[in-house]
């Protein structure tokens, strides 16, 4: 359809542009672009771009030149010329399908950062009123993340508030002002202000509620959805996730640990959901479910996973029920595991390394002995590698590397200015995403010895609360050795006849991950809490 | 409980997991899971196929058929046919007074043999068992109770875990009963009273689909008339015959307890 739209209003242009008589005539260039020959349209575009005298030819051979490079694949040349059509403003015949064409680059290049930031600088509520809804909607849906990310909570709600309800990425901006409103509820909580908390959660919840009912709860509706929405199965359970989360913010742990339990077993979302279903058990008072779960999250399943809260956590649980000896073990745990590594990543983050140095981590799948970053510990590693946002780099990477091979290997380009031009556009780029991909890694280095530091003093204070504790114990005549204060609390019951008991001596069995259950001394003394 | 482990490289897993996890004297560990097959109230259709084993002069196969009904995890009722030939065909009556004796009989068996002890005392001693001896269960109808504590599970070498139960089984029924002559001939003995006692395990493949592996004895007496000889009267043996059958089945489960699976739209 676009190209027939395209073909007929050239072929007013076209007589214009052929009477001022340029070397090439958008005609031909429109032929080839009709034709499927994507390569030589672009060619031709480009040459009516630099050399006719018409405007409006050129900013027609601006717009389909960037369209040319888009279906040819090469995305980072086709944002160029869509964006030098958004940047001209109004005046520019193709500034809002140049907008468009910024959304449809930003998706496929999977930049959520870059292109979204574009648009807001140049962002013109009553213009863009003018274009497609469903465009508009990834815009609004793009700016509002963006906005998201840099903490603008209100302004964000107000782009992602304006998503069409058609649109494919309505449930997405649904569940981003979910996200918002629990971030506000936890704002609100830590000012006290436990009205404004309780209400934002609720927020969060009916918003949360509402993009499961999109699914209408039964799988032929659910299908229905699967086919409307991006990336609504996903949304799905990052829903659940979060309704967890906001019964948790709530008080409500009962409930947050229903929801938490409904993350299906070794699914993305599971380890969060069990280090976040222990701190539930522990509000809930019922530890030896709370250390049961984070017995699935300490087992070699997850193998050395960057978890260190839930290493707080175990030793919280201990010091709670008078286990001082298992609390020290697990504060040791962390001090030789987690706390040692604040050197190292200091060290690599304050040395004045350039954001370049820090990519390798990111874009290398081996790290060189002589690589700074092959300092980073393994399990830090890991964990930055499992940022989602990891992969939009790799692919921003590849489908950067995959561009400048075929503008090489385009034939009807060889020794062309516009392969030159897209060439050094792609090299540009390259740059950037090494500096911007390597500032990604520094700030999350920074951030994870952040992490430790705060819980390794909250080790300490742990540490601190144990000696006093221990010094009661010496006073009341107990022994400090738990296992001469209490008895063993007995197995927990089974429910019923279909359900298995089997003792944990050591050995894991992957069907049993998830169904751990503590039982300890109980070693406090009456009068200890 | 888990009963059989080959846990070779969930072992090596556990043990180099060591540093995470050193099991202190104040707390214990326990599992607590939902019976992946569970089999309450559920109704189960096999069809088995097997042999005699240990006896030492015939050897027969058989087929059965199975109904059962479990009561909960451990206790089940069951109703099952054995059979070793098609029921009511006999081939030709054999003129003459005492048990029906039948020629042409043979289409009509899944199988039977005499063993080789038979045969040896046939050739090495010249002696010939007695018929008593040879009489076998030709079609068993009968009910049973099983019973089946133990449920485990088993790993072979981390590449899947697979679940099963061990059951011990009593049960009585009747079944008609008869024997091969040297000539070929079957000769009917009659339909007695079986008690049966055995056990088995039941392979779980699907909550729908199990195999299992049974092996039943079935204790019965056996009754042979030899009419009279010329001058000499007819004679009477009877013996205590034990039938030890081992089966191999193929199992559907279905009713009881729909597995609890919140509709999820992962």
């Amino acid at each position: 359809m676009k190209t027939a739209i395209l073909s007929a209003s050239l072929v007013l242009l076209s007589s214009v542009a052929l009477a001022q008589g340029p070397a090439v005539s958008i005609t031909q260039a429109v032929e080839s672009y009709n034709g499927g020959n994507f390569q030589r349209a672009a060619l031709l575009f480009y040459e009516v771009k630099q050399t006719d005298g018409n405007a409006a030819n050129r900013a027609q051979a601006e717009y389909y030149l960037g369209q040319s490079l888009f279906r040819l694949g090469m995305y980072q040349s086709a944002l160029a010329y869509f964006n030098a059509a958004f940047v001209a403003g109004p005046a520019h015949p193709y500034y809002l399908k140049g907008a468009e064409g910024l959304i449809k680059v930003a998706e496929a290049l999977r930049d959520d950062t870059l292109i979204p930031s574009q648009i807001n600088k140049y962002y013109n509520a009553q213009e863009f009123a003018g274009m497609d809804p469903m465009a508009l909607s990834r815009i609004n849906f793009y700016v509002g993340l963006l906005l998201y990310r840099q903490e603008k909570y209100g302004e964000s709600m107000a782009f992602l508030g304006a998503v069409d309800e058609n649109s494919p990425v309505f449930a997405k901006a649904l569940f981003l002002q979910g996200v918002i409103h629990i971030r506000l509820g936890v704002r609100a909580a830590a000012a006290r202000d436990e009205a404004g908390s309780q209400r934002e959660y609720e927020q969060a919840i009916a918003l949360f509620e509402r993009i499961i009912d999109l699914s209408g709860r039964q799988k032929q509706k659910a299908l229905a959805a699967i086919a409307r929405y991006d990336n609504i199965v996903r949304i799905w359970q990052l829903c659940t996730l979060n309704l967890a989360r906001a019964y948790y913010g709530k008080g409500d742990y009962q409930k947050a640990v229903q929801f938490y339990e409904r993350i299906p077993r070794f699914s993305q979302d599971w380890a969060d959901a069990l280090f976040e279903v222990g701190w539930a058990h522990f509000m809930r008072k019922d530890f030896g479910k709370a250390l049961g779960a984070l017995h699935t999250l300490h087992s070699p399943h997850f193998g050395e996973m960057f978890v260190p809260e839930s290493w707080m956590l175990k030793a919280t649980i201990y010091f709670h029920v008078c286990l001082y000896e298992e609390a020290e073990e697990n504060l040791k745990f962390f001090d030789e595991t987690y706390a040692k590594m604040i050197p190292v990543l200091r060290e690599l983050t304050e040395k004045g390394l350039p954001n370049e140095a820090f990519s390798s981590l990111l874009l290398k799948d081996k790290l060189d002995e002589a690589d700074p970053m092959s300092r980073v510990p393994a399990m830090v590693r890991r964990y930055i590698l499992e940022n989602p946002r990891v992969e939009n780099f790799r692919h921003f990477l590849r489908s950067l590397d995959a561009e400048g091979r075929a503008i090489a290997e385009a034939s009807e380009w060889k020794g062309s200015r516009l392969a030159e031009e897209l060439a050094g556009i792609v090299t540009v780029q390259r740059n950037l995403l090494e500096k911007t991909a390597g500032g990604f890694v520094k700030a999350n280095l920074i951030s994870v010895a952040q992490t430790i530091q705060g819980f390794s003093n909250h080790a300490k204070l742990i540490a601190l609360e144990i000696t006093p504790a221990k010094r009661e114990l010496v006073k009341a005549g107990v022994s400090i050795k738990a296992e001469e204060r209490g008895r063993l609390a007995p197995r927990p019951r089974v429910v019923d006849e279909t359900y298995n008991y089997w003792p944990f001596r050591g050995e894991y069995w992957e069907d049993e991950l998830g169904y751990y259950e503590y039982t300890v001394r109980q070693a406090c003394l009456k009068t200890e809490k | 409980m888990k009963i059989t482990r080959i846990p070779i490289a969930i072992l090596c897993a556990a043990l180099l997991s060591a540093p995470a996890f050193a099991q202190s004297v104040n707390e214990r560990v326990h599992v607590l899971q939902k019976r992946d097959y569970s089999v309450k109230n559920k109704f189960e259709i096999g069809i088995f196929g097997g042999l005699t084993v240990g006896d030492v002069f015939t050897q027969q196969f058989a087929h059965t058929l199975t109904l059962d009904y479990h009561i909960n995890e451990a206790l089940a009722v069951e109703a099952l046919w054995m059979s070793s030939k098609l029921p009511f065909a006999n081939g030709t009556r054999v003129a003459g007074s005492g048990q029906a004796e039948y020629k042409d009989d043979k289409n009509f068996r899944w199988g039977e043999t005499y063993t080789g002890a038979y045969h040896q005392v046939k050739s090495d001693a010249q002696l010939s068992p007695s018929n008593a001896d040879l009489v076998m269960l030709s079609n068993y109808i009968g009910v049973a109770v099983q019973f089946s504590p133990i449920y485990g599970k088993w790993s072979l070498f981390n590449w899947g875990l697979g679940h099963a139960d061990i059951y011990l089984t009593a049960g009585a029924g009747v079944a008609s009963t008869d024997y091969r002559k040297a000539n070929g001939n079957w000769v009917d003995t009659g339909t007695y009273f079986v008690g049966s006692f055995g056990g088995g395990f039941r392979i779980f493949l699907a909550r729908w689909l199990a195999l299992r592996l049974d092996l039943r004895d079935y204790t019965f007496a056996a009754r042979v008339e030899t009419p009279p000889q010329g001058s000499g009267g007819g004679t009477v043996e009877t013996k205590i015959r034990n039938s030890l059958y081992l089966m191999f089945g193929v199992c559907l489960l279905f009713g009881g307890e729909a597995p609890v699976e919140i509709w999820s739209p992962y």
